[in-house]
């Protein structure tokens, strides 16, 4: 054990137990598993990517690129967590990943012995030939032999949330800067939100032993986190990762609200995904530390000194108890006095020969590491001078990297300083402020005053005016640094988590690669799952040196978001599974339910697709019994879904003839027309009725399909091009429950419903009108039909729905299903969504005469290109055969099945019970003039090649008789 | 917690036609009790109106369309109801920024909505064929937040003094 007997900000009362690869450990209440694993004196947790070497723990948050384990089991199992995050809960369940059969003896580390074949773009030379072989060969071996963890593969049984905020001020990050930005914005009165990816707010100050106002620095972040939580327009949100900057002020952050939690509470989410839309942002996210790149500064015992003293001070856990300090600043020796007051025997090799003396400890001067040994853990460090020194921890301060990645993420580039040896803020979004060590200020009160002074112009900026706050009193501590990236030999780890080395970057450079961009690429660098936190700096200094320039000019990657790794499910919310989408029902949707309907998507609609009944085998039994039904009798169908959109005013009908291709302003009050319109491109929009209820007063309906469409058309037809027409357009599809009723006995089971006179003379066909319905209803009557058969079109509000069709089911009609619906409109040759596709004219659907010539509409000129009128154009008709399938495609008999004799394709095929074969619609090259004809069918996709009979597209009914009847 | 009101019966009426076509018609993004009805502003010169069912707007028939039953309503009141929308929804529903009197026409888990505050009771609709997702949609919403579901009732708009 090498936690310490007192210390830290640990719960010593709660102890917690967990399990490692197995085998059962405790550790306290405020641990993370990092620092539970350290107490426990575990420094081995994980494999590297490549080599599978041994890895530990290097740093203390969320950049760590080593200790990367599997969580938790079955369908909670969530891999590539990193320890140094996961809060510490009873009865934890931890894996090491990427290692067979053991963590310890792991068969896959031979591949560390063909390191020197292994290295920057190995694959793309190597696994070249054959090239069949990469997709079924080489992928799934280099897939298996390198990898992180294993995704679960059963449901995740937790849920998640989505959750919008607003504010006057987001601060991301809750160290010194933060605190004092969050309470000077907060003072203001400004609406503020204070996110803190560690579960203890307070930074760096809980990992350091720091003063303010003369007590300890925790005092400090005691008291203002009580101020902040006690005003009421503040909401603090530990655990939360601001993990993308976009677009107009808004963020992105993701809160692990149960992560620490065994299982969620039954209503409690696991995460939640905020969408955060600030006026203003703080981004005082501090810094992280940057590694020194030597040889063999991978090993277990290796770690970031800044995290060394973080284990000692926060979770009172001692790495190690032989201890080197390797440091080329001044921040490095607070880790070495930490180390000491721990009981630890410490040696501080510092490259500066003017390192100081410190007490009660060795100071190598002017000295480097260039080596360690150990076979799964550091037990010696080796200097330049020859010098091997005893150690089970290497503590590497190579300086810090500001995390300045918010500030990047819409485009702005980070500027080197080379004074401070480190990347700054270039230019931030819009209405952000960069503070504190994520601004380059390293020191105590250098944060605290920058904090505060962006707070309060945060919150000025927002609107809130407020007063300076009363700086808290703290020291600058030393903070001297040589920059120092590297030094010389092999396997020296620039990027821990993808295996890239000081030799890899050199090579890339050698073989071309010199932006850092393709470097980057070439070398995977900084493309883990840390996305390069610690290695990205130190990889451009040893590029910018290979290649003969400057850091500055060597530059940065792209910064993009998610700065940290963010669940799916954090981002879909509650949108998954049968939620993952609304559903639009229709007023009848219960009653089909009722009586025995499936139901088929149609876009965001559930439609009847048919309604079974006892002893029906099959969908066909029930389509064909609905179709007969309807040609023989009478049946109804629930056309809801079809839009219906009222356009009235004085200037309705003169809109309504811009827009339809055929003239809708002579339509008499009563009476209905059919109608297509024109995209601008001369192609058809969409068809439908339009029925004249008054003189300033029509209702227009559309395909299911194109009920949207057709709204945004006319509404962009009036707004943008007719302005001056005094006119409202209104959707009215939510307003009727619309149903259809077809067959002989139409009228007859129509006259049993309503009061209205229903007569042929009295409603004739294309004429519409109010009427009474028993039971009181009111509504509308349509006499159209989609079917050939006698139809009428009923329309009444969607709470009489129900009654309806109980009226019309007692009369004797019988419902019919979309199914039932498309076969019939098929036997009839209307035009639908196959047809209506986008790449039809009027004259392909045989409604070429329907364009007016005497008046404007959209689409007029340009539908008479020549290519739009050329009588070669793939026109509809009907086809007779057995094997027809829509999509099917069209050849002259004989001819050979490519694409440059492709004569058209099936747009529509179903079996007609009525014909008792099966019949199609097709769009086909000069179509009229093969009607009688024979035709090959290839249909590749699904096998058949056949042939059938060119018909006219009208199979039933030509003369339209049944329809006037 | 947070009580979740749905309505039944819904009389509905859209009003388009002259700013002036109704003494308080709201007109900017907002809501006013007027003529017996909660007009709620949807776009310059229009209006929807909720009301009773049967209610006849005295505008003239140019000027007014009925769609009764074509929309979905809730209402939700309770110290979390802020909360709970703005899991669904992407509007500033704070205090200052959505008053009492406030509307505003939105999309929320996937939804076009109307929304609306009257006193501390927010109004949410949709169209009627969406009245299902949203129900599911408010109850997901509602977990952890102590939902309560009343039984639907007839809608009855609030009074002129609103």
């Amino acid at each position: 054990m090498t936690r310490l007997a007192t210390g830290g900000l640990i719960d010593r009362m709660q102890p917690r137990r967990f399990t490692f690869d197995g085998r059962g450990y405790q550790g306290y209440a405020g641990d993370t598993l990092a620092s539970a694993l350290l107490a426990n004196g575990l420094r081995l947790v994980g494999r590297s990517f490549k080599y599978h070497r041994p890895r530990g723990i290097w740093g203390l948050g969320s950049e760590e690129p080593n200790a990367l384990v599997e969580l938790r089991a079955g369908g909670r199992q969530e891999p590539n967590t990193r320890a140094t995050t996961a809060e510490l809960f009873e009865g934890l369940v931890a894996h090491s990943q990427n290692r067979w059969p053991s963590l310890r003896f792991d068969v896959m580390a031979v591949n560390g012995l063909f390191g020197p074949l292994l290295s920057a773009g190995f694959y793309y030379k190597t696994f070249m030939w054959p090239s069949s072989f990469w997709e079924k060969v080489y992928e799934p071996l280099i897939r298996r032999a390198a990898g992180l963890g294993r995704a679960a593969t059963a449901p995740d049984p937790d849920r998640y949330e989505r959750m919008h905020a607003h504010c006057d001020v987001l601060v991301v990050g809750a160290g010194p800067a933060g605190l004092a930005a969050a309470l000077a914005a907060a003072r203001s009165g400004a609406r503020v939100i204070l996110a803190e990816e560690d579960f203890a707010l307070g930074g760096r100050l809980l990992a350091d032993r720091q003063e303010i106002n003369g007590a300890p620095a925790l005092d400090w972040v005691a008291w203002v986190l009580a101020e902040l939580q006690n005003l009421p327009e503040v909401t603090l949100l530990p655990r939360t990762t601001v993990f993308g900057a976009f677009d107009h002020g808004t963020y992105g952050a993701v809160q692990r609200v149960a992560d620490h939690l065994p299982e969620p509470p039954p209503d409690m989410p696991r995460q939640r995904g905020w969408t955060i839309v600030a006026k203003r942002v703080v981004l005082a996210a501090g810094a992280v530390e940057r590694p020194i790149a030597f040889p063999g500064n991978d090993r277990p015992g290796v770690m970031s000194a800044a995290a060394v003293r973080g284990y000692i001070h926060r979770y009172g856990a001692l790495p190690g108890r032989h201890a080197v300090v390797f440091t080329a600043g001044d921040d490095g020796l607070r880790t070495a006095t930490a180390l000491r007051d721990a009981g630890a025997e410490v040696t501080v090799v510092d490259p500066r020969p003017e390192a100081p003396a410190m007490p009660g400890m060795r100071v190598v001067a002017g000295a480097r590491v260039v080596g360690t040994r150990g076979r799964l853990g550091l037990s010696a460090v080796q200097l330049d001078s020859g010098e091997r020194i005893a150690a089970d921890v290497l503590a590497v301060a190579g300086g810090w990297n500001p995390t300045l990645h918010l500030s990047a993420h819409q485009g702005g580039r980070p500027v080197w300083d080379a004074a401070q040896a480190a990347f700054l803020p270039g230019t931030p979004p819009p209405g952000m402020v960069v503070a504190g060590a994520a601004a380059g200020r390293f020191t105590l009160a250098a944060c605290l005053a920058d904090g505060a002074a962006a707070g309060l112009q945060a919150a000025r900026d927002a609107g809130h005016d407020g007063r300076p706050l009363d700086l808290p009193q703290a020291e600058d501590e030393p903070a001297g640094l040589r920059a120092l990236y590297h030094v010389p030999g092999r396997k020296a780890f620039v990027d821990f988590q993808h295996d890239v080395t000081v030799d890899d970057i050199a090579l890339a450079a050698r073989e071309g690669f010199r932006s850092v961009e393709h470097a980057k690429r070439y070398t995977t660098l900084g493309m883990a799952t840390d996305q390069g936190r610690t290695a990205n700096v130190v990889g451009l200094a040893i590029l910018a040196e290979a290649t003969g320039r400057g850091i500055a000019e060597t530059g940065t990657t792209m910064f993009r978001p998610p700065y940290t790794p963010v669940t799916i499910g954090a981002l879909a919310g509650a949108q998954t599974g049968r939620d993952f989408r609304p559903v639009r029902r229709t007023p009848l949707h219960a009653w089909s339910a009722r009586h025995g309907a499936s139901f088929v998507d149609s876009g965001a609609w559930q439609r009847a697709e048919w309604y079974a009944r006892p002893g029906e085998t099959g969908w066909r039994d029930s389509v064909d019994r609905e179709v007969l039904q309807v040609r023989r009798a009478a049946g109804f169908c629930d056309v809801s879904t079809l839009g219906k959109i009222e356009v009235v005013g004085p200037d309705a009908a003169a809109l309504l003839d811009f827009v339809y291709a055929n003239t809708m302003s002579t339509l008499k009050p009563g009476r209905i027309r059919y109608g297509i319109m024109l995209r601008e491109d001369g192609f058809v929009l969409d068809d439908g009725t339009c029925a004249r209820l008054a003189k300033d007063r029509f209702f227009v309906t559309t395909t299911t399909a194109n009920a949207a469409r057709v709204m945004q058309h006319l509404e962009y037809a009036h707004q943008v091009l007719r302005p001056e027409l005094d006119v409202a357009i209104l959707s009215v599809t939510e307003a009727w429950a619309q149903i259809a009723l077809a067959g002989p006995q139409a009228r007859d089971v129509l006259a049993q419903v309503t009061q209205a006179d229903v007569s042929n003379a009295a409603l004739p066909h294309m004429a519409c009108l109010d009427a009474a319905f028993v039971g009181g209803l009111r509504g509308r009557l349509y006499r159209i039909s989609f079917s050939g058969e006698l139809a009428y079109e009923i329309g009444v509000p969607p709470e009489a729905a129900e009654a309806l069709a109980d009226r019309l089911l007692a009369a004797g009609a019988v419902p019919y299903g979309t199914e039932a619906l498309g076969v019939l409109r098929i036997e009839k040759g209307h035009a639908g969504g196959g047809e209506l596709n986008g790449q039809t004219t009027a004259g392909d659907l045989g409604l070429g005469r329907m364009l007016s010539t005497t008046k404007d509409f959209i689409g007029r000129a340009l539908a008479q290109r020549p290519a739009l009128v050329d009588p070669a154009r793939p026109v509809l008709v009907g086809l007779r055969g057995a094997g027809l399938r829509t999509g099917a495609h069209l050849l002259a008999p004989g001819a050979a099945a490519v694409t440059e004799n492709d004569l058209g394709h099936v747009t529509a095929a179903c079996w007609s019970p009525n014909l008792q074969q099966t019949i199609g619609l097709a769009l086909l090259a000069e179509g009229r003039d093969r009607i009688g004809t024979r035709i090959r069918v290839f249909d590749a996709l699904r096998g058949h090649d056949g042939e059938a009979e060119v018909a006219a597209p009208v199979f039933i009914d030509p003369e339209g008789t049944r329809t006037r009847g | 917690m947070v009580e979740l009101q749905p309505f039944c019966g819904i009389g509905l009426t859209a009003l388009h036609g002259p700013p002036d076509l109704l003494p308080g018609l709201p007109q900017r993004p907002g809501w006013a009790p007027v003529a017996g009805a909660t007009a709620v502003w949807t776009a310059p010169r229009q209006w929807l109106c909720f009301h009773a069912p049967g209610l006849v707007l005295p505008v003239a028939p140019a000027q007014r369309t009925p769609m009764d039953g074509a929309r979905s309503l809730f209402a939700l009141r309770g110290p979390l109801v802020r909360e709970l929308l703005a899991t669904i929804l992407p509007l500033d529903l704070h205090p200052r920024a959505f008053p009492p009197g406030a509307a505003a026409a939105t999309l929320g888990a996937h939804l076009p909505l109307l929304l609306w505050l009257d006193g501390e009771t927010f109004h949410l609709s949709c169209a009627r064929s969406y009245g299902d997702s949203l129900a599911a949609a408010l109850q997901a919403a509602g977990r952890g937040r102590n939902l309560r579901v009343r039984d639907a009732v007839r809608y009855s708009p609030a009074p002129a003094a609103g």
